[in-house]
């Protein structure tokens, strides 16, 4: 059943890998991204001038920002265009070493700032910076990098298993001191995915499972706040006055509108009921203004998200290429869904952006970059470093041979 | 080979997990989708509703309240937009920091904003009508749950003037006494509703259907006040209020053609702007709730009524008896002792002997239903919320002393509305006109709604004898007469002097300490214009009301005088002393102006006599006002209490008139008003001490 599932996804690619490698990088998916960043644009217009103009002092303050972020982060992703991805395998420990120092710092008081009681971000050059973001790429690059080193060894539980457990449960463990819940669930599940995808034994991953399961229990019955999380979402209309308010509200606005929708700039949730509209819940306003073709349009383009994610990390014939565009691809499609069954109350509440949409410097700006990252590996470039490796190699010795040679002669001319 | 193969078998089992994940991610999508269109299709209808409830509001709104203006359309009462500042404490997350935020911008205490601040309801008025300056502070703090609201705000410009006619509105704009309640229907405007849409704060943002605000308001009403006399009068009542440290002292001026009410001060004065400032005897427009023995200034409508009736004329004599003259048991008493005087200076000196054989001259029947043809003893219909008719006894219970005593104006109750009303049909030439208050509705163009023409209630005297009368009465402020101290350089001024004993509550006597001392007169004397009525109540020191009352009157008539436009007439044609006026046809038809609306004739409305009717049908139904007829205090006084009230007492002796009347639905609140009255004769004897001239 499965090998015919298989054969069918996989021939026509084999067929066309030796085609259209080299031949340049996937221009579908960015229109979908950039078709996504537009949309993201002017929903977060449309939520936000009414709130901006009224404490903001205009109503443009709010897009104005984000068209900043959406600037910066498109050179990042030509950037990573641009750049060879296998540069990121080289450099991982450093990257490592480089998020966990973020990691630290933004819960050092004075530099991270504290904001609805969790310390996540802190200022940098006049622009907010959320150190999640940029681990959850950096964990996934890891990720990428330790699955495909290891290969086949990831049957084993000390090497497929642990290692990964240690370096993802160390950063998830900076992340809970912020606390950042949804991060921390997102790096568990990006790790559960790639782990599964590279061949770990399943039993491995259930046992994980269930003990996360079990972790999880305690730490939401752990904290209050955590509790009535749940709670609410189990019945947002009873807790409706405090923590269910931003649910209610979302159903409420979304439900309200009807198949249609309200039509562009009509919604009512933007009024000041549905806190965050902007930000997490921004798929709210969608699909409150845009209606039911508003969600199928935005669902349609993360699918055809994953799609190209999925071709491009198919196509490639590196595994460590592979598996950093499954990641990326997964890390879009993962929190895209898990941020969508929030909003329409399919999950409880957690704090995840929709990446490439919601209002968000750090998201966006990361989101973009991630994208480039996938974009180059799309290219299917022969890894040149690799290839140009003894030429290189004949280069240094040469420039070495050369100074030796220049030494002694001196030494000689001195001598004379 | 083999393990090339196995390379290729990994890779195909890594893509089939990719796949998978992937599809897990696609069918997470599409499940968005499907939960997205459950809720736009199965559950909008549920939705909908909780949205409508929290986003539509029927938004009832009271529209501005009209102005009271003054006959010259100067703004008396006017309704401004002031912010009013709520909270909505479920929304307030820490309410002493909040409370520390505000409170600089409150008019309250810390901690009754942190009660306010923490309490459950959802709504609370922090402050209403709050300053300006302080709720736009507060909107710049931003505090969720804090909100500002505009409402409407009765603002009185010319602070204390005519305050007790005006009377005041409560918080939320309903008319609580004065014209502000009577014509509250008019005034308040309509309600609107307003579907808007609010915003999670409660602010309106989009009104679906715009009124136009303007087509709501209410009308506005204009007095027949004029806000310049009524200065002159107040200031002038003040003044002699505080020179003579009296309780109180009130002043109507009247126009004697139309009935309107130029005037009405009342002292001590009432500032509607700070309502909270006053009890409640302040607010009271006494100039028509209270009620007195006139005393002598009720002479000339004894004059009046018998040379109507033709027994005397001006120079009948009578004989006054040595100041000194027996009546069934009592001595009525002169201040000065005369022995002779003709009917024109019995007014000019005030003589109670004479003033008794002028009324026996017609006999108490015909005098009674004199004075009820002047109004006395019935409502004026002036409409003022509270008037009281006065007392006045028919005259079968008349003891011989009673009828003395009512010939000179004791035994009897007015108010100053009633006896400036008297007064102008003396002036006009002998038509009783219903005083005027309101002259107008207007609606918010300025157009008359409803006109409040002068009503001519009946003709009482004829213009003959009227200008008799005044002529006579002209006598009381030039040399000799009692009320010299009341005449206007320019003007002859026809008027009369009055000082009353009045009962102590405490003996339910006549206490020779306690004195009313009034005024009551027109000018020019010759062509009347104005009639103006001052009456100091318990003036210490000094009490004749010719002293006491007179300058005010002076001061009140000249200014009037001047503001109505009245030029000092020709010497030729001014009264002269000792000289009777020939009559003059011109000036003897004071027509009666062309607005003034007649009432059908009658001579007595004996109906508006209240207490003294036989008892009504008794109704089924409901809780009835007891009877309290017949009653002494201490059973009335007893009976009120079982009833959870205490009643309002004037007099003494045994319960006469009662309002509200018996046999009426009981009104909850119970407001009740007895009037008593000593069943004989015992007590209702006084004496008038002096003419008032300074010795």
């Amino acid at each position: 059943m499965s090998t015919d599932l298989l054969t069918t996804i996989t021939r026509p690619m084999a067929s066309e890998q030796t085609d259209d490698s080299e031949q340049g990088w996937d221009r579908w998916l960015l229109l979908i991204v950039l078709l996504l960043v537009a949309l993201g644009l002017i929903m977060l217009y449309s939520s936000s001038a009414v709130m901006a103009e009224q404490r903001m002092g205009g109503h443009l303050v709010l897009l104005q920002n984000q068209l900043q972020k959406v600037v910066l982060g498109m050179v990042l992703l030509t950037g990573a265009l641009c750049v060879d991805y296998r540069w990121y395998k080289r450099m991982i420990y450093p990257m490592l070493i480089g998020t966990v120092v973020l990691l630290v710092l933004v819960l050092i008081p004075g530099i991270g700032i504290i904001q609805n009681g969790a310390q996540r971000w802190f200022s940098l050059g006049g622009m907010s910076f959320q150190p999640a973001e940029v681990a959850k790429v950096t964990a996934v690059m890891y990720l990428a990098y330790s699955v495909s080193k290891k290969g086949k060894r990831m049957g084993s539980f000390t090497i497929g298993f642990v290692p990964h457990l240690l370096v993802i449960g160390f950063m998830v463990g900076l992340l809970m001191l912020q606390p950042d819940f949804g991060s921390s669930v997102m790096l568990l599940a990006l790790m559960m995915i790639l782990l599964f995808v590279s061949g770990a034994k399943l039993s491995y991953l259930f046992m994980f499972t269930l003990t996360g399961a079990v972790g999880a229990y305690f730490a939401i019955s752990g904290s209050e706040y955590r509790m009535k999380r749940i709670l609410a979402f189990l019945d947002p209309w009873s807790h409706r006055q405090d923590i269910g308010y931003q649910i209610s509200e979302s159903l409420i606005a979304i439900g309200a509108s009807g198949l249609y929708g309200r039509g562009l700039g009509n919604g009512t949730g933007k009024l000041g009921y549905v806190p965050e509209l902007w930000n997490d819940f921004i798929g709210t306003i969608i699909a409150e203004e845009l209606g039911i073709f508003g969600i199928v349009f935005l669902a349609g383009l993360f699918a055809l998200l994953v799609w190209r994610g999925l071709r491009i990390a198919f196509r490639c014939d590196d595994p460590f290429g592979m598996y950093l565009a499954f990641g990326i691809t997964a890390m879009f499609g993962l929190q895209a869904m898990a941020n969508l069954w929030v909003v329409t109350g399919m999950l409880p509440t957690k704090g995840l952006t929709l990446p490439l949409v919601s209002f968000g410097g750090s998201s966006m700006i990361m989101g973009l970059f991630a994208i480039g990252v996938l974009l180059n590996i799309s290219r299917n470039a022969p890894d040149h470093w690799e290839l140009e490796r003894e030429e290189r190699d004949g280069e240094r010795l040469e420039r070495r041979w050369e100074k030796k040679r220049e030494k002694i002669m001196r030494s000689r001319d001195r001598r004379r | 080979m083999r393990s090339q193969g196995d390379d290729e078998k990994a890779r195909k089992w890594m893509k089939v997990r990719m796949g998978l994940i992937a599809s897990v991610f696609v069918l997470g999508f599409v499940g968005v989708v499907g939960r997205v269109y459950y809720l736009q299709t199965v559950e909008a209808e549920a939705l909908s509703k909780r949205s409508a409830t929290q986003l539509n509001r029927d938004v009832t709104r009271q529209a501005r309240r009209g102005n009271v203006v003054d006959r010259n359309g100067t703004e008396l009462a006017v309704s401004v937009e002031v912010p009013s500042v709520f909270a909505r404490p479920r929304s307030i997350e820490n309410p002493e920091r909040e409370a520390r935020r505000l409170l600089p911008h409150l008019n309250t205490t810390y901690e009754a904003l942190v009660e306010k601040l923490s309490s459950q309801s959802n709504f609370v008025w922090l402050e209403r009508q709050a300053r300006p300056p302080s709720a736009e502070a507060i909107t710049n703090l931003g505090i969720p749950g804090i909100g500002i609201t505009n409402e409407f705000k009765r603002y009185y410009p010319l602070r204390e003037r005519a305050g007790q006619i005006l009377g005041f509105v409560g918080i939320d704009g309903d008319g609580l006494e004065g014209i502000e309640r009577m014509l509250n229907k008019e005034m308040a405007g309509a309600t609107y509703q307003m579907n808007v849409s609010r915003d999670a704060q409660g602010r309106p943002m989009i009104t679906n259907e715009t009124p136009r605000f303007r087509d709501f308001e209410g009308y506005s009403v204009q007095l027949t006040i004029d806000e310049k006399i009524q200065a002159v009068a107040e200031a002038a009542i003040a003044r002699q209020v505080e020179q003579f440290s009296a309780r109180g002292g009130y002043a109507v001026v009247l126009d004697v053609h139309t009935g309107d009410i130029l005037a009405m001060a009342n002292t001590p004065y009432f500032d509607p702007n700070r309502v909270g400032d006053f009890i409640s005897d302040d607010w009271r427009l006494r100039n028509v709730t209270d009620t007195f023995e006139p005393g002598s200034i009720f002479k000339p409508f004894v004059l009046a009524a018998a040379l109507q009736e033709k027994t005397i004329t001006l120079n009948s004599t009578f004989d006054c008896e040595g100041g000194r003259m027996r009546v069934g048991g009592y001595t009525i008493r002169d201040v000065k002792r005369h022995n002779t005087l003709t009917a024109a200076q019995i007014q000019q000196v005030s003589s109670n002997i004479g003033s008794y054989k002028i009324a026996q001259t017609i006999g108490r029947e015909r005098y009674y239903e004199y004075i009820r043809s002047f109004g006395f003893g019935g409502r004026t219909g002036v409409g003022l919320r509270g008037e009281q008719p006065g007392m006045l006894w028919p005259p079968d219970r008349w003891a011989e002393i009673s009828f003395a005593n009512v010939a000179f104006g004791q035994g009897l109750t007015t108010t100053p509305i009633q006896l400036a009303a008297a007064t102008a049909a003396i002036a006009n030439g002998g038509m009783l006109l219903k005083p005027r208050i309101i002259d107008a509705v207007l609606d918010r163009d300025g157009k008359i709604v409803r006109h409040n023409p002068p009503t001519l209630v009946r003709r009482v005297i004829s213009p003959e004898v009227a200008r008799d009368v005044a002529w006579a009465m002209s006598l009381v402020t030039v040399e000799g007469g009692t009320g010299q101290r009341a005449a206007i350089e320019g003007f002859t001024v026809a008027g009369k002097t009055g000082t009353a004993q009045k009962v102590n509550p405490e003996t339910r006597r006549y206490d020779p300490n306690l004195w009313m001392a009034g005024f009551v007169g027109f000018a020019p004397a010759e062509k009347p214009e104005i009639v103006v009525v001052v009456i100091i109540d318990e003036p210490k020191k000094m009490h004749y009301g010719g002293v006491v009352a007179g300058p005010a009157f002076a001061t009140i008539a000249r200014e009037t005088l001047a503001l109505r436009g009245v030029f000092p007439m020709p010497e030729e044609q001014r009264f002269q002393v000792g000289k009777r006026p020939v009559a003059q046809k011109s000036a003897l038809e004071p027509a009666a102006p062309a607005a003034v609306f007649m009432l059908p004739a009658m001579r007595v409305l004996d109906s508006e006599s209240d207490g003294l009717l036989e008892d009504g049908e008794e109704e089924q139904g409901g809780p009835k006002v007891p009877d309290f007829r017949q009653m002494t205090l201490r059973q009335a006084m007893r009976r009120a209490q079982d009833l959870g009230t205490s009643p309002s007492i004037e007099g003494w002796g045994r319960v006469v008139s009662q309002e509200p009347k018996a046999g009426d639905p009981l009104p909850v609140p119970l407001v009740l008003t007895l009037v008593l009255s000593p069943a004989s004769g015992q007590g209702l004897i006084s004496d008038e001490p002096s003419t008032g001239t300074l010795q």
